[in-house]
């Protein structure tokens, strides 16, 4: 009978990867795209990244970051021995490729009012 | 994304079956990556719903702070919080039929490394993300 998985490492590592894809996803992919492209981001949340002008780009570049990151943390894990790491890779990628940010647009247009609607 | 483009039906069309098929196809690989993890069925309910719910929680506490207030919280953090990863709920009726061998079953341990950087990495998040960074003055 092996040992019980540690239930608050387990839930220590899906703060971080919650965390982390948010960060991934609003940070690395609408917010660097945006600084890439001449944007100018001016708000990071944990729900959005406003930036001056609408794109096309910058809106699809965070669920492509999500969709990149999570496949190959998949992948790492299949390939990692360590049981936490392991895990932790595991947990990583359906919180990137499934969490898809709420889908509300990153330009100055968007309304909270607006959403839903975009 | 696709606003202003031709063919709007079409395209929705095309990007629900392609999205529902490409979630289908990962919640099934996810399953085969989570299966040493899960000797027993009843496990999942460890290492894959326990989590779940956990990084729902914690999206929609971070959610809670939003300067966009709390029609934002309701009308799209929660549903893509829960929503989103809702294929950890049931991606154990995916699992492969035969379990792991005894030599490769994995178990998470106790790591208090994982705990401090929970706590350090969680909070500041809850703290400087949920409640808004401004970017430019």
């Amino acid at each position: 009978m092996p040992a019980p998985n540690d239930k608050p490492t387990i839930i220590s590592m899906a703060i971080i990867a919650s965390a982390l894809a948010t960060l991934l996803h609003e940070g690395l992919g609408h917010g660097i795209t945006a600084w890439l492209r001449g944007d100018i981001p001016t708000e990071l949340t944990s729900n959005h990244l406003s930036s001056l002008q609408p794109d096309r780009w910058v809106d699809a570049a965070g669920t492509l970051v999500n969709l990149a990151v999570g496949a190959a943390c998949l992948l790492i894990a299949r390939q990692t021995i360590i049981a936490n790491t392991r895990y932790f890779f595991f947990g990583f990628s359906p919180r990137s490729i499934c969490s898809p940010a709420p889908a509300i647009s990153s330009s100055p247009e968007f309304s909270v009012s607006a959403i839903g609607t975009k | 994304m696709i606003r202003g483009l031709p063919h709007q039906p079409a395209l929705r069309i095309g990007m629900t079956i392609f999205g529902a098929a490409l979630y289908l196809w990962f919640v099934r690989w996810l399953a085969q990556a989570i299966r040493p993890f899960v000797p027993e069925r009843h496990t999942y309910n460890t290492v894959g719903r326990l989590p779940y719910y956990t990084a729902c929680l914690f999206s929609c506490a971070a959610g809670a702070f939003d300067p966009l207030g709390i029609k934002l919280l309701l009308v799209s953090t929660i549903p893509a919080a829960f929503g989103g990863s809702s294929g950890l709920l049931w991606a154990d009726a995916l699992l492969p039929r035969t379990p792991p061998a005894p030599e490769k079953i994995f178990t998470v341990h106790r790591a208090l490394i994982w705990w401090v950087a929970a706590v350090l990495l969680g909070g500041c998040y809850l703290f400087f993300v949920g409640r808004g960074i401004q970017l430019t003055h």
